[in-house]
């Protein structure tokens, strides 16, 4: 059911359509459902919902938003009774939370009646409900704007920050999987990913396949710069494991070349401190010349 | 790594080495017409020369006045300030180079002095070979420069007195 609501759920406008390769979990998007009665007009029930889908995108905080397009789940959805069957509703759904604007009309004349409801998800109660009258199509836009602005203080919390994973490879046509998953094939451009533990596979035939591991965190932009080493005999890739520094990769202390600096450095200081300490011992007196030392003149 | 802690090894042995005492200068006493079996005895004097209106003096000596067993002693007369060095008959007769017949011996010195300051005017040498009381042979040089520069030689040549040619031949 889930499947088939997320189906049903037309693409307005979103701002993750480019991660689907990614394994990113998508991002909760905000419901944009138009309930309407008999006799309220098309032409009104559609100018209400692209104004709440360009009014309530700003405020989604990079959320996608997604409208209710299909009759039939537009129907279930105005079906539930109370707030439980909402919130179930947008359980399966997938949603953070839906702006659900209810038309309404007596009669074939006269101005159709609005209310707008902030819906939380889970539990279908309304933040915040709003009602305006709605004269035609043409005025929609106007009405609707201050019960838009409204919405903001209450408005459903926005998705953290992504994560931009940038994978640079020595060489071309390398098939870059994160947690077993292709995500392309180098050159590849930034890919957003779950903060979070992953591990990183690149791997291209005649190349020893290499493998890193990044701990990110929310706003993290790590970059993986690798070099896959040719394969003498084309034999199978070998597996090899490493890491790099920074927010990718593991520690610092368990390089090999921060040991081999350390060392290096211990070395040349222990070194100096030698050379120091020999040119600085006074040394054994120099030995008098062979042969009768005679007394020195004075005047 | 390992080539590195070869040098350090090496850099710390090569500073505590051996040092090999440098020559000191030489005198070379070479006698004319004396039998080494002549020679009871030799007195070299050092006598500083004035420089100008300045005249110079031996201080005592500090390091010794006894060397080789007995055979070189040296003494400051502290009215004079002259610088005596006596050599034995026995050490010459030793040490000499002599030819097979024992004549012309030639008795090589090697001194050396701690005194660093530069004299215009080195010392007169006066090299005396005495037989019994007698003064057989005498000849007289002087250093190449004072301090005298270790390495380098003077030779004072020595020849028999005339009238003591019996003498000088060791009879």
């Amino acid at each position: 059911m889930r499947a088939l609501i997320a189906l049903c759920l037309s693409l307005v406008l979103t701002s993750a359509a480019s991660a689907q390769e990614a394994p990113v979990p998508p991002v909760p998007p905000v419901m944009v459902a138009v309930l309407s009665s008999a006799h309220v007009p098309d032409d009104v029930a559609a100018a209400v919902q692209a104004a709440l889908v360009d009014g309530v995108r700003p405020l989604a905080g990079g959320r996608p938003v997604l409208a209710l397009a299909l009759p039939e789940m537009r129907d279930r959805l105005a079906a539930c009774a109370d707030a439980s069957c909402r919130g179930a509703f947008l359980a399966e759904s997938g949603a953070i939370g839906a702006v659900i604007a209810q038309l309404s009309r007596r009669g074939t004349r006269g101005d159709t009646a609005m209310t707008l409801d902030l819906v939380d998800p889970v539990s279908g109660a309304s933040r915040l409900s709003q009602s305006a009258s709605l004269a035609d199509a043409a005025s929609v836009s106007a009405s609707l704007a201050l019960l838009i602005a409204a919405l903001q203080p209450v408005m459903f919390s926005p998705p953290p920050a992504p994560v931009m994973l940038r994978v640079s490879v020595n060489v071309d046509g390398a098939s870059i999987f994160v947690d077993d998953t292709l995500v392309g094939s180098s050159p590849i451009a930034a890919q957003r990913i779950a903060p979070g533990h992953h591990v990183v596979r690149i791997e291209r035939d005649g190349y020893a396949r290499t493998q890193r591991m990044l701990d990110a965190q929310p706003g993290d932009q790590p970059r993986l710069e690798v070099t896959l080493a040719v394969l003498e005999g084309g034999s199978a890739p070998v597996a090899t494991t490493s890491s790099i520094p920074g927010p990718v990769g593991s520690p610092w202390y368990e390089e090999w070349y921060v040991w081999a600096a350390v060392g290096g450095g211990v070395l040349v200081v222990a070194g100096i401190i030698i050379g120091v300490f020999f040119a600085t011992q006074p040394g054994p007196a120099a030995p008098d010349p062979m042969g009768i030392p005679i007394p020195g003149l004075h005047f | 790594m390992r080539t590195l802690a070869l040098a350090l090894v090496l850099l710390a042995s090569s500073c505590n080495g051996p040092q090999v005492a440098p020559h000191g200068f030489t005198l070379v006493v070479q006698t004319m017409g004396v039998n080494v079996a002549a020679v009871d005895g030799m007195r070299i004097v050092f006598t500083p020369v004035m420089e100008g209106t300045m005249s110079a003096h031996f201080v005592q000596p500090t390091r010794g006045t006894t060397f080789d067993d007995g055979g070189i002693m040296i003494s400051v007369d502290s009215v004079t300030g002259l610088l005596t060095m006596t050599i034995t008959g026995d050490y010459f007769r030793t040490n000499a180079l002599v030819g097979t017949d024992g004549a012309d011996p030639r008795l090589e010195i090697e001194i050396w002095t701690d005194d660093t300051t530069t004299h215009a005017m080195p010392p007169q040498m006066r090299a005396t070979i005495v037989r019994g009381s007698s003064q057989i042979a005498t000849g007289v040089g002087y250093l190449p420069s004072w301090p005298p520069v270790l390495g380098d030689s003077v030779t004072i040549t020595v020849p028999c007195v005339m009238g003591f040619e019996t003498q000088c031949a060791g009879h």
